[in-house]
This record gives structure tokens, sequence and C-alpha cells, in this order.
């Protein structure tokens, strides 16, 4: 690896404990410099403590009142500082509903954990990140 | 040295019969695998075992079958019977036809059915 | 000449007095003519008046009949139309009046029962078409909701209580209804009630009910063999195992238990829904399973810094029940309030003689969560989660107080709550000591009569 490679920091939003530690070693296997946040009030804490974060993984059912859909509204806010950062939902949610909501406040990719192996999902980010346009 | 003691496998799901095989093997026993009732009790008339674990569900002729042939023949071998079935009265049915205990598969550590087996053969 | 001309005299007098009087007459005469004619004119103008009355009213009178005859036949095209609808009504209709004697059925309803209209009208409902439970037991004629929405009662229907219409020819059918009082100024003039068939609904939930049965024994298979290559793993039968490969092992093992404990929990579900969930009573010690039950959930407890408390009887008589399922019943009610309750509450257990004297009775309060107001009527209900709690732990399945209701009640007891959001809640049990509801029991279906 390049030292002077620079490293992407992705926010990994998850409250599931054993998935968070999987999620946080693989994506660090990949480069990624990693934060995790269990709640949406944290993530938000975290956005506006640290100075760049390049990526977002984002759970929808999360502990506290509001769910990744809100996180991401608040986000794509036309007028914050976030809503360039590429968000990717990582959930077993699959109601339709949801997946259109979240494809509608301009996600980046929406993706079933219990139909993707890790390895997967982290090579589609990887990917994504470095071809933005696509 | 001493032989070690024989255990007859009866179980349709070769994962699961392996699985048994494996940890068997590793506490010193001898084991033999059929994947049907019918198979097992050819196998109990060429040979003789210490020990039978004994799967309820399986093509060709189930656990209940076996068990009735076991008593018919006399055959006093100690029967463990291993399942999935759970309800109070497949045990008692079990019991009934000469089982020795009964555990369901998915509630039950490997461990555990084996140290059972120890016990019953020390 | 003298008397011929007063003779003459008086009689040109006479005469003059008789002209005098004739004019006077004639004068009287003329003015009665005239007011004759006066009044002959009036009367003419009322003539007049009488026949132009006589005709308005004979146009109206046209008019009035025909919209009389229009009106009656929108009446009964309007009736025509609600009898049609009311025939077509699928679900069967019968309105009674105040004293619960039937004053209209509809088709349906005759289909559905075997009763014709003639047979019944004027006849009380309550006694014609019976009701009763699963297990054949009559409900009397003051538990009958209609008895009941007539006095004036409300009524709220029980979900979870399947009932039967029994029909003309003595055979029955499970059924839903809904009954409603017909207000007429303020007081009840009647009452009006919808059921249906629901024989149709109940083989269908039967059928889901066989699939997750069915699919659950699948299930355990591959569970197995995922549970015991791990425990084999962790063990070290392949080989040494380094720590941080231990951590993902146990990660796996630990999510596979879940699994098996869902898997567990909906066979048992599905069970109670069959009908087929086997009870063995036997004499059980429910102070030491208590205890059993309280010490397994120390660990959580003191991990979340709860402050517990219990106040148990020392000695309680033995209860008649499976021990196995009472167990289920206070582990659920324990665990929840462990689970719904955040770090340094308190949680509250209390076990003693109900002051029936004829059963025990069993309390457990939290300072949790609560359950919110708008939600308590699901809280018995499979796999609902109240919406404060969902958030805050994924882990609930939603089906621990289903069964634990259904426990309780097959053991002929019961179990209700109180609870307020962010406060806490109180569960109370209360299980008869010895009277037991079927010896060789097969517990009671459980399926919803919706």
């Amino acid at each position: 690896m390049n030292p002077l490679e620079h490293k992407k920091t992705i926010l990994v939003v998850e409250d599931e404990r054993p998935l968070v530690q999987a999620i946080q070693t693989k994506l660090e296997k990949n480069n990624f410099i990693v934060v995790t946040a269990r709640t949406v009030d944290q993530a938000i804490d975290y956005l506006e403590n640290i100075k760049k974060i390049d990526a977002i993984w984002l759970d929808h059912y999360l502990p506290g009142e509001k769910t990744g859909l809100d996180f991401v509204a608040y986000l794509k806010n036309p007028k914050g500082a976030w809503s360039t950062i590429p968000i990717f939902i990582v959930s077993n949610t699959a109601s339709s509903t949801n997946v259109r909501s979240y494809l509608r406040l301009g996600v980046s990719k929406y993706c079933i954990k219990a139909d993707h192996r890790l390895d997967q999902i982290v090579e589609d980010v990887k990917t994504f990140l470095l071809h933005p346009e696509k | 040295m001493k032989t070690p003691k024989k255990i007859l496998i009866i179980e349709d799901e070769k994962t699961l019969a392996r699985a048994l095989e494996l940890k068997l093997t590793l506490g010193g026993y001898e084991a033999t695998l059929a994947f049907n009732g019918e198979d097992g009790i050819k196998l109990l008339d060429k040979g003789s075992y210490d020990l039978i674990l004994l799967d309820l569900i399986m093509p060709k002729m189930d656990g209940f079958t076996v068990l009735t042939i076991l008593k018919a023949k006399k055959i006093k071998t100690p029967v463990l019977v291993l399942t999935n079935l759970s309800q109070q009265n497949d045990i008692k049915h079990a019991k009934k036809f000469g089982a020795e205990e009964f555990f369901i598969k998915s509630n039950t550590p490997i461990g555990t059915i084996v140290n059972r087996v120890t016990e019953l053969l020390s | 000449m003298t008397s011929t001309a007063y003779k003459l005299k008086v009689l040109a007098k006479e005469k003059e007095n008789t002209r005098r009087k004739l004019v006077i007459t004639a004068r009287k005469l003329a003015a009665t003519a005239k007011k004759l004619a006066v009044i002959a004119r009036e009367k003419e103008s009322a003539r007049r008046k009488l026949v132009v009355t006589a005709k308005k009213l004979k146009s109206l009178y046209e008019t009035l009949e025909k919209k009389v005859f229009d009106r009656t036949k929108d009446l009964e095209q309007i009736r025509a139309k609600s009898d049609a609808i009311l025939t077509s009504i699928g679900d069967g209709l019968v309105v009674v009046d105040k004293a619960g004697k039937i004053s209209y059925i509809n088709k349906s309803f005759e289909e559905m029962l075997g009763w014709k209209a003639k047979e019944i009208i004027g006849k009380s409902m309550v006694q014609i078409v019976p009701r009763e439970d699963l297990h054949g037991v009559k409900v009397s004629f003051k538990e009958r909701i209609l008895t009941q929405v007539l006095s004036g009662q409300k009524f709220v229907a029980d979900l979870t209580n399947p009932f039967y219409y029994i029909r003309k020819d003595k055979s029955r059918f499970p059924t839903s209804s809904i009954v409603a009082p017909v207000n007429l100024e303020g007081k009840i003039v009647g009452a009006v009630e919808v059921f249906r068939d629901i024989t149709k609904e109940k083989e269908i939930d039967k059928a889901k009910t066989e699939f997750v049965s069915l699919a659950s024994h699948q299930l355990r298979t591959p569970l197995s063999t995922v549970s015991w290559y791990s425990e084999m793993l962790l063990a070290g039968d392949a080989g040494r195992v380094t720590p941080s490969q231990k951590k993902y092992l146990e990660e796996i093992y630990t999510g596979n238990q879940r699994m098996v404990d869902l898997v567990n929990t909906l066979l048992d579900v599905s069970r109670i829904e069959l009908g087929t969930f086997i009870v063995e009573k036997k004499p059980t010690d429910i102070v030491k399973l208590v205890q059993s039950v309280i010490n397994e959930q120390k660990p959580q407890i003191n991990e979340k810094k709860i402050r517990f408390t219990s106040s148990c009887v020392n000695k309680l008589p033995l209860i008649k029940a499976d021990p196995k399922l009472l167990r289920m019943v206070i582990q659920n009610l324990l665990s929840n309030a462990v689970k719904y309750t955040p770090d340094c509450g308190k949680i509250g257990l209390q076990l003693s003689l109900h002051k029936d004297r004829k059963s025990v009775y069993i309390q457990i309060s939290d300072t949790g969560y609560g359950i919110p107001k708008n939600q308590q009527n699901k809280i018995f209900t499979k796999l609902f989660r109240a919406d404060n709690v969902i958030g805050k732990d994924t882990e609930g399945t939603g089906l621990g107080l289903y069964i634990a209701k259904s426990i309780v009640e097959q053991a002929g007891g019961e179990l209700w709550f109180e609870s307020n959001e962010n406060k806490g809640s109180t569960f109370h049990v209360r299980l008869p000591l010895y009277q037991s509801k079927k010896k060789n029991g097969y517990q009671r279906s459980f399926l919803t009569s919706l």
C-alpha cells in the first residue's frame, strides 16, 4: 500500500454489535478509516465533529426515535454541508416503500444484508467511490 | 490397548451424522454411519455395537420402526434418540419403544451428547 | 151631499192612505229588492269564487294524487333496493326489538342458519340461535352480546375467543359477528347484528400455522449443523483456534442460538394455535420455580444495575401445572421487565397466596418504558411489539406475551397488566391451585375469531 495514498473515512451507522465489528474489520482490511455510530443522533454528532467523512454506511432500523430515513433526509438538506456524501443503505428491511423513499432522497445504493456477502458489499462501496459517476 | 467402544449412528442428514462421527472419534470411540433405518438394521444384524444414536424421521425406515425391530430381536444395546421433533408425546413414544434417552438436536450441544455417551458406557 | 162627499172624502183619504202605504210598501219592496239584488250579486260572486276554488281543489287533488302515486312508486323502489341490498349482503343480518325479538332477517341469515323468516319473526333471537364455544359450552342469555348491547352495556369483543352459532338442524359453524344498538331519540329501541361464517378463514389460518410448524421443523436441521460445527471449532476439535478466531466463532454460535430460540418459539406458537400443544400437569413447587427463574435473570439484572426486590412467601401449596410451561410464563414476564427497564431502574416480584385462597398470585412490576395507552389492547397479540421499544431492543420476537397468556388461560388462570409510558408496567398472574381444566389436556385452540 502506498503510504501516500489517501485513506477514505467511512461512517458506519449500525446498532447490532456483532455486525458492526464484522463490517469495521472488513472495511479496515480494505483500507478505510472507520467511525461507528449506533444511533442517528450519534451519527450527526460525529459528522459535526469530524472534518471529512467520505461515505456513509447506514442501516435502517436504529435505536431511538429516528430511522435511517430520517438521517438521510437530514443529510440531503441542500443547505447543509453533507448533501453530497455518498450514502450506502445496508439493511435487512426490504419494504419497497422504504427502498423507494431512500432512492428518491438520493442514496447511492441500497443493499439487503442477508442477500449479499460482506466482501461483495465492501467491493461495491469501493468501486462506487472510485467511479462516482457510474 | 483397550478396544474402542463401537457406536452406531443412524441419521439421514449426512452433515449431522459426520459431525457426530468426528466428535465421537475425537472422544476415542469407533463410529459407524447408516443413513436410514434399513441400513442401520442390516449393520446390526452383521455386528454388535455398544451404543446406538438414532434419528427418528428418516426415509425407507424411520426411527420408531427401528426401535420396534430392536425390541423384537431382543437387542439390548442402549439407544439415544436424536431428533428435531420436540413434542412431549414424541418423547414418551420413543421411550415407550425402548429409547434410553431423547435429545433435541437443535437444542443440545454436541458435546453434551458425547458426554452422555461416555456416562452410559462407563 | 155632505154624507156622500164625506164618504168620498173618507174613501179618498183611505185610498190615499192605502196609496201611501202602498208607496211605502213599494219603496220598502224596492229597497228590499235592492238589498236582494246586492245579496244576489254577492251570492253570485261567492258562487263564482266557489267554482274557481272547486276547480283549484280538483286540480290540486289531481296533482297530489299524482305525487302520492309517484312517491309511493319511489318508496317502493327504495324499498325494493334496500331489500335487494339486504338480501344480497353475503353476511347474515338480524334486527331485533328492545326485547330481543326478531323483527327482520335477511336471506343470508335464512341460508346460514336454516330458519325461514316466518318461522322465527317475533321470537327471541338468543333462544332461536344458540351460541357456544369451541368445546360446546353454551353462552348464557346474560352473556350474549345482544343481551348486553340491548341493556346499554358497552361490549368489547374478545378477539381470541372463537364461538359457533347453532343451525336449525343442530349443526354448527364458526362465526364472527358485530352487534350495534339502534338508537332513536336517545333510547335503545332495538339492535342489529351482522355475522359471517368464518370456516374458510379458520381453515386458511390453520394451513398457515401448519406451514409455520413444517418450516420450523425443517429449519432445525441446518440450525443444528451450524450449531454443532461451530461448537466443535470452538472446542478446538479441528485444531487450535486463535483468540480472534474464537471471537468470530462465538458470534456465529450466538447468532445461531438466536435463530434456534426463535424457531422454538414459532413452534410453540403454532402448536398453541393448532391446539396440539400437549400439557402435562404435575404437582409443581412454584416457589422453587420462581426462585430458579430469578437466578437465571440475576446476571442481566446486575449488569443493568437494576434494583431488584422480591417478596415471596416461603411455602405455597403445590400447583397442578406443567412446570415447563409455567416456567415459560414467569421467564417471559421477568425477562420482559429486565429487557424493557433502563439501567438503574427498579423491578419488584411478589409471590403469594391469592386473597381468594384458591389460587396463587404473582406480580412483576418495573419502572421501565411502559406500554403506550393506544397500544395496550394489542399487547397480547402475536408478533406485536409496541413502537416505543422496537427501536430500543431489536431482539424481541413479539410472541412471548401471546404464549404466556395462552398458557395461563389454559391453566384456568388470568394474566393482566397496567402500564404507563415511561413510568413502568405491572403484570399480574393468578393461577388456580387445585382445579385443572383438562386432565389429559389438549390445549384449546386460540385461533382468532376474525
